[in-house]
């Protein structure tokens, strides 16, 4: 049986590598007695698989992963006993049961929802904040810098911002919403992003800066989708 | 504060995990509805101290009592100090956050000598009063116990209460005595009033009440209870019935990957293989095993309560237990199918058949690590290392043919009476177990990958309450030539070649044999930053010699004078129950390479054990020579 589950990562999971992430999970399913099929030969795996990694001191309320189990389960079933044995940090919302043909998290997801909330130094206006962004969004070209193995690249990120809004919360406290890209085609970081309007002179202070992923979605002609609905 | 660590600390540093305390099955009570408030201090950062089962007996065992509970504390890497200092954070417990200065007790556990001076940085982070004499009411009470409380003497200046042996009973009686103690006070403590009651409990020792008076040569004169009631010897605790000791079997389950990242299953406690060079072989004795039917049901628990996928059968030497094969074969028939693997740490060559070969890889294979220990069967006799070349090349040959293609070998070096000799048969060893497994290969139609060989070897460090406790360590400069010698003889890029710093081992022996005198190089030490000793990226030699000589202490005086038999040793007041003459006995026999057998399979050497404690030998499978006690 296969299975596509749409999860979260709160508050107290957000420092969970992908690593240890995908650990967690097996760990749960087995506490649970859900079984999860194993890959055959010299050092056998079990078969999950995940849509794009959350970066470590990310929350999200929209997170994937594909699983084979090695019989059927009924999908409440499964639901209720991982909610039983799932970790703190980690919550299951929602379990589908996918087919052999259902595109792979990775090859179909390419868009990513961010909310990153911060304070600013200074009281701003909503006009304000409005025109440092509308004023990004003009350009043609955002360069950042990356840190790579083989040192400092360049990036022009400016391709992979798809939405991007700003809202005044209270008195300090701004909020930023965007929708960039991600997986096998390229990443914007949200963070780099942010930094990019700090660079042209929004006056963030970066230290309190909480980023929190709202969800991946496929891009298709009518818009964003659910990775839960591309399903065949 | 937990906010604050949390948005400002903990994204800056590496692993914040570390720090988090949300681990599956962890135990969060609730301060105001128990008697005492305890917190195990690990003096090591969180993956090693999580990989210590006694962290987990402890632990579990008091949060099941209904009026303590126990938090827990790890050293913070260098990173989580600096910014805990920068914002004059104090040093907190993971389950509430709480500063360690707000606990009742802080309870240390002692597994290596080159962690003591995490032991004053934790305490200082923590904001408790480094010595026991400015320690007031108001401060916890520091306790300590595991292997290297068997010395306590060198941090006899730190710690309030040592704890002598196997914690699982005495733990609790000395929590009950404290609780009273602050109950019958409303919640105060009156520490030398406490110090005094805690005298009523068996194993534990106080340094306060115990005066060391030396010779004008430096040597002990006398080490004399100061106190009516404190015994001359301290007798250690044990355990005599392994079946009915607590065992955790809903451990915590780290979100981090910590060094043992699995299910650990006790199967038996003690060896008396009787290596000469082994603290744990003296130290845990008798031997007790743990009933074959408990275990399973042990292993049952565990793998649910956990969602591990292996489980590790663990003791100081586990191919010993005498019901090995069927459990280990039971467990795999039973869990292999949900991908649970079973595995071995510390395996001999002379109990490990071809047939446990099998059965561990069935689910999961990984390198195979044996312990020669010494290159030549001289002085693998002096040792008392009771395996011979023919064992180690069965067992390997064994391994290799059934698709194991990576050996890794222990041995150690600066043994006493090695010589150039000895070092050479480390290298043909290693090079004999290579080409046996280049033969095999062959054999097999050379599929695979290559053999790998993997030497490591370690300093000998002579430990309290061992044969070769009278024995001077091998001086560094020495030591480094016999490493340079080895790494000389090994030229193939299919071995290779570990080895430990020698300096750390030089001051890991000062403080193996030291006294109560050293305590202040320890503290100028560390004054001087110290920490994480036994991380060798911190570990600063020139500052400990530095330290050492600052307190008017001679190193070499420590490490290297060869001791007398009628000398008053630093520990000499800590009875872990082999007898001394034993000792004297066995040091004897090594000097002339004589061995002497294992209790288990001929006849008992009298090693005082189960003479002088009410204990026995406890053999669940018989006794595999079919000799009766």
């Amino acid at each position: 049986m296969d299975i596509r589950i749409k999860y979260g990562k709160t508050e107290q999971g957000k420092f969970i590598s992908h690593l240890d992430l995908s650990r967690a999970w097996q760990r749960a399913f087995r506490r649970a007695q859900i079984p999860v099929l194993y890959s055959q030969g010299f050092n056998p795996h079990p078969k999950i698989s995940f849509g794009s990694a959350l970066a470590v001191g990310v929350t999200s309320s929209g997170e994937y992963m594909d699983v084979t189990l090695k019989k059927f389960i009924p999908i409440e079933e499964i639901k209720g006993e991982l909610e039983k044995y799932l970790p703190k940090g980690l919550e299951v919302y929602t379990i589908v049961e996918i087919t052999h043909q259902t595109p792979s998290l990775m090859a179909i997801i390419n868009r990513a929802r961010y909310r990153v909330t911060l304070e600013s130094y200074q009281k701003l206006q909503q006009e304000e904040l409005n025109g440092f962004i509308s004023d990004l969004l003009r350009q043609e070209q955002v360069v950042v810098q990356r840190s790579t193995k083989n040192g400092p690249k360049e990036k022009d990120i400016r391709p992979g911002i798809f939405e991007l809004k700003g809202q005044i919360l209270s008195d300090k406290k701004i909020v930023v919403e965007m929708v960039v890209e991600t997986g096998s085609g390229g990443n914007v970081r949200p963070e780099e992003v942010v930094s990019a309007l700090m660079d042209r002179g929004l006056p963030l202070d970066s230290e309190t800066m909480k980023i929190h992923r709202e969800g991946l979605y496929v891009d298709s002609d009518t818009g964003l989708i659910s990775p839960l609905s591309v399903i065949t | 504060m937990r906010e604050l660590i949390e948005t400002k600390i903990l994204p800056k540093v590496e692993k914040p995990l570390r720090y988090l305390g949300d681990e599956w099955n962890v135990e969060k009570k609730d301060w105001e509805k128990v008697r005492l408030r305890t917190v195990f201090a690990f003096p090591d950062i969180y993956e090693v101290g999580m990989s210590h089962l006694g962290l987990s007996i402890i632990y579990h065992l008091v949060n099941e009592q209904k009026d303590f509970l126990m938090e827990r504390v790890f050293a913070p890497w260098t990173d989580m100090e600096e910014e805990l200092r920068k914002y004059n954070l104090p040093l907190f417990s993971l389950e509430s956050y709480k500063p360690l200065y707000e606990f009742d007790v802080v309870a240390f556990t002692l597994q290596y000598e080159m962690s003591f001076t995490n032991i004053l940085n934790m305490l200082d982070l923590g904001k408790v009063p480094l010595r026991c004499d400015e320690r007031t009411d108001n401060d916890p009470l520091v306790i300590a116990g595991g292997p290297c409380a068997y010395n306590p003497e060198p941090l006899a200046d730190f710690i309030d209460v040592f704890v002598i042996g196997e914690g699982e009973e005495v733990t609790l009686e000395v929590m009950e005595v404290i609780a009273r103690h602050r109950e019958e006070r409303r919640g105060k403590m009156e520490r030398d009033k406490l110090l005094e009651e805690l005298l009523e409990i068996k194993g534990i020792y106080i340094p306060k009440f115990y005066t060391v008076s030396y010779l004008p040569d430096g040597k002990i004169a006398g080490i004399k209870p100061n106190h009516p009631k404190a015994p001359a010897v301290i007798t250690k605790r044990f355990i005599k019935n392994l079946d009915e000791a607590y065992f955790p079997t809903k451990p915590l389950v780290p979100y981090l990957e910590v060094v043992h990242d699995r299910a650990m299953l006790e199967v038996l406690r003690g060896c008396t293989r009787g290596c000469r060079f082994c603290q744990a072989g003296m130290l845990y004795r008798p031997v007790r095993e743990r009933d074959p039917e408990l275990l399973k049901e042990q292993a049952e628990k565990l793998i649910r309560n956990t969602g591990y996928n292996e489980i590790s059968l663990t003791s100081l030497s586990t191919s010993d237990y005498t019901c090995i094969e069927p459990v280990i074969k039971e467990l795999l028939d039973k869990y292999s199918e949900e991908g649970v693997g079973v595995s071995l740490p510390s395996l001999r060559v002379d109990s490990f058949s071809i047939n446990l070969a099998k059965e561990v890889q069935r689910v999961r294979r990984s390198s195979l690590t044996f312990a020669p220990e010494a290159g030549t069967q001289r002085l693998r006799d002096v040792i008392n290392k009771g395996v011979t070349e023919e064992n180690l090349m069965k067992v390997t040959e064994a391994a290799f043919r059934e698709g194991w293609h990576k050996i890794k070998l222990y041995f150690m070096l600066g043994l006493p009476t090695e010589t150039n000799e000895d070092l050479d048969g480390i290298a043909d060893l290693a090079y004999k177990v290579l080409n046996l497994g280049d033969r095999i290969r062959k054999e097999q139609g050379s599929k695979g990958p290559q053999p790998q060989v993997t030497i490591s070897v370690a300093g000998f460090v002579p430990k309290a309450h061992t044969p070769f406790q009278w024995v001077p360590q091998v001086p560094l400069e020495q030591l480094k030539a016999k490493q340079q010698y080895l790494k000389n003889k090994i030229r193939n890029r299919r071995i290779n070649y570990n080895y430990h710093d020698a300096e750390l081992s030089y001051v890991e022996a000062v403080f193996a044999k030291g006294d109560r005198r050293l305590g202040k190089g320890l503290l100028v030490a560390w004054q001087k930053g110290c920490k994480f000793d036994g991380w060798s990226q911190h570990f600063k030699f020139a500052t400990w010699m530095e330290a050492i000589k600052e307190a008017g202490l001679d190193p070499e005086w420590y490490a290297y004078r060869e001791l007398k038999y009628d000398d008053i040793l630093p520990w000499e007041h800590i009875d872990m129950g082999v007898k001394k003459q034993f000792l004297i006995k066995e040091h004897q026999k090594a000097m002339e390479a004589a061995v002497t057998g294992d209790c288990r399979f001929k006849h008992c050497t009298v090693c005082g054990i189960c003479q002088d404690l009410d204990v026995a030998l406890d053999l669940k499978g018989g006794r595999p020579g079919g000799h009766k006690n």
